[in-house]
């Protein structure tokens, strides 16, 4: 698959997804801004395992952009813009503290998983595959691997109340 | 890959930890699939917090300390234990062991249960079948070492009369008593106490030795029982004489220290026992009740009534092997209604009814004369509305006769022989043989007797042939 047809079936995905999440005309518009990313900034990624993970990030990007732009607009409040303070190149306080509360939630939710879904995230965050995990675990097949690390999934976002965010 | 597989993918998507097999199929997958792009999309924020290396850090620190501190300790025991199986396995270990709690009290108590009952049914032979006083009946004799002693000593010399097992009862022993068998011995072991059998034990050494000599003459008897009688005050008898043979120290005593030729022991034959078991239990009796209360087994009235057709059968087949042997002893009835025996002094001082008991160790005839002064004797039993002049009593079944109330000096003449008196002459019939050769006398009295209520007396013949008899006079002065 090149890199065009990759492109086109992106388009087509990220338009559904955003559609999901704010009007159709704003979706649109994302996912315009997402394609433009990808083809002005990242010409030269063209490989299926890049460019996919790749466009997964820039349309987070970009939907959290779009929601700083509505509280900046106060399409939420409708305050005035000249009361709002310029813009932090950086982090602003809220974005750390929202990733902080994330992290936090995130180590509690942890530590109330079973010994096996804590085993099998502690050598996920060490960075080992699925079949590296299956050799230590012991297991002969790569599918109870796949298996045990689906349930811990379900288990810790249900610990999260539904929600990666 | 099913759809439902490559879910699976999305846990090595936000780690990051997907191989690139993994990943070409997972994203290709995601750019048909808007579910599994959904889905890719969402894990997004998950991967780039997971992306942080501080917050990798943190977690897997997290991780490693909460696998640790759960590794080891009471923590795990508690989670085996919450667990339905392991809750199962301890419910399970706990009724097993109640189970086996229970059941050892149980067989425990049937055990004990089972040694009252055979200790129950030991007693149940001890007791008389007639309505006797507790106090008069046999308690158990108290040593084992005297069987056994008997046992050390080995067999008699010769061959004893069997003894029918089948009774038990310490009454039927007392009646009719064949010496064992080595078996019947031992059933005699398994039922009677083991004081029984001790003192069982030591008669049967002291009767077996009489036994054996009855082959010899009456001189060797006589010579042999002088000897063993060596601190009897009985005056030594001649060989046509009767003899009277004053028991020494009564029949425990006799038993148990003075190995003798008793007449007491000869008339109980091959269960020697029996006399000092009647005697032991008498002691044992004397010393729990009080005397007026105590009967001596040996005389007691109801005794005879029970198994006579057994004993009869016994006799008959070791009749003709057993020295005939008398028994007789006075019975009063006190003021308190219980009766006991007494000697010859107290009945003839008693003013209240007397009767004389007699008792044979065998089938025999008996006849019994009375004499008033120097009149003519007249047959007392049986009595003239029989028609008889001897009745064949069992062996062992004690006959009651009431003696009259005159007063003056009677002399009662009782003779018992294996054959009908042929006599018909009352008088001749009385005065026959009175003085009977070979005859052994024992008389069981207070003075002698110090620790048993037995008040009797024993006349045996050592004569084993068909013809011999047994008379005796026994005078009374009323």
């Amino acid at each position: 698959m090149d890199r065009d047809a990759i492109l086109k079936s992106l388009r087509e995905r990220i338009l559904a997804f955003a559609t999901l999440r704010v009007s159709r005309a704003q979706a649109e518009d994302l996912t315009q801004e997402v394609l433009v990313v990808l083809h002005e900034k990242y010409p030269n990624v063209t490989d299926l395992t890049e460019l996919v993970p790749l466009a997964f990030q820039v349309l987070r990007f970009k939907m959290l952009d779009a929601h700083r732009k509505s509280l900046r607009r106060g399409e939420y409040n409708q305050e005035s813009i000249d009361d709002l303070p310029l813009t932090d190149p950086g982090d602003d306080p809220a974005t750390q503290l929202d990733q902080k509360q994330r992290v936090e939630r995130l180590l509690a939710a942890m530590t109330q998983l079973g010994d096996r879904c804590r085993e099998l995230f502690k050598w996920k965050l060490e960075g080992k595959s699925f079949p590296e995990i299956q050799k230590i675990m012991g297991q002969n097949s790569i599918n109870t691997i796949y298996t045990w690390d689906l349930r811990c999934r379900k288990q810790l976002l249900s610990l999260l109340d539904g929600s990666w965010e | 890959m099913s759809e439902h597989d490559l879910e699976k993918l999305l846990g090595g998507f936000t780690a990051d930890t997907l191989t690139s097999e993994e990943k070409q199929t997972l994203y290709t997958a995601a750019l048909q699939d808007q579910q599994l792009f959904n889905s890719l999309a969402d894990e997004q924020a998950l991967k780039e917090l997971l992306a942080d290396p501080d917050v990798r850090r943190r977690l897997l620190a997290s991780l490693e300390q909460k696998s640790a501190s759960g590794a080891g300790g009471s923590l795990l025991w508690l989670d085996w234990f919450r667990r339905p199986a392991g809750l199962a396995f301890a419910g399970g270990l706990a009724a097993v062991a109640l189970a086996l709690v229970l059941g050892v009290r149980i067989y425990q108590d049937s055990l004990r249960q089972a040694a009252q009952s055979v200790a129950t049914e030991d007693e149940k032979p001890a007791s008389p079948p007639a309505p006797i006083p507790p106090s008069s009946r046999p308690a158990t004799p108290q040593t084992v070492e005297p069987q056994a002693k008997a046992k050390e000593n080995g067999a008699p010399a010769i061959d004893l009369p069997k003894k029918d097992t089948s009774i038990d009862n310490l009454d039927k022993r007392e009646r009719f008593a064949p010496p064992p068998s080595k078996e019947e011995r031992v059933s005699d072991v398994a039922r009677d106490s083991l004081k029984q059998r001790g003192e069982q034990g030591e008669i049967r050494r002291q009767a077996e030795a009489p036994v054996a000599a009855l082959s010899k003459s009456a001189e060797e008897v006589t010579s042999s029982a002088d000897q063993k009688l060596a601190a009897s005050s009985a005056p030594p008898a001649t060989a046509p004489e009767p003899k009277q043979i004053q028991a020494p120290a009564g029949g425990r005593v006799a038993a148990t220290a003075t190995p003798a030729l008793s007449a007491r022991a000869l008339f109980y034959g091959g269960e020697p026992g029996r006399a000092d078991t009647s005697s032991t239990a008498k002691e044992q009796e004397q010393a729990m009740k009080p005397l007026a209360e105590s009967a001596p087994q040996a005389n007691r009235p109801e005794r005879p009534l029970e198994g006579p057709s057994q004993l009869g059968k016994v006799a008959g087949t070791v009749a003709q092997l057993r020295p005939l042997g008398l028994h007789y002893s006075f019975i009063v009835r006190g003021t308190d209604g219980q009766e006991r025996e007494v000697d010859a002094a107290m009945a003839s001082k008693s003013i209240q009814p007397v009767f004389l008991t007699v008792e044979a160790n065998q089938d025999a005839y008996l006849q019994v004369w009375k004499a008033v002064g120097s009149l003519t004797p007249q047959l007392l039993w049986p009595e003239k509305e029989t028609g008889q002049i001897s009745l064949k009593i069992t062996a062992g079944q004690r006959q009651y006769i009431s003696l009259p109330m005159e007063s003056g000096p009677v002399t009662l003449t009782a003779r018992l022989s294996r054959v009908p008196p042929g006599l018909t002459m009352k008088h001749e019939a009385a005065m026959f043989d009175r003085l009977s050769p070979n005859q052994l006398q024992e008389s069981i009295t207070a003075s002698n007797q110090t620790a048993s209520q037995e008040r009797a007396t024993y006349v045996v013949t050592q004569d084993p042939s068909t013809a011999a008899q047994v008379t005796v006079d026994i005078t009374l002065n009323r």
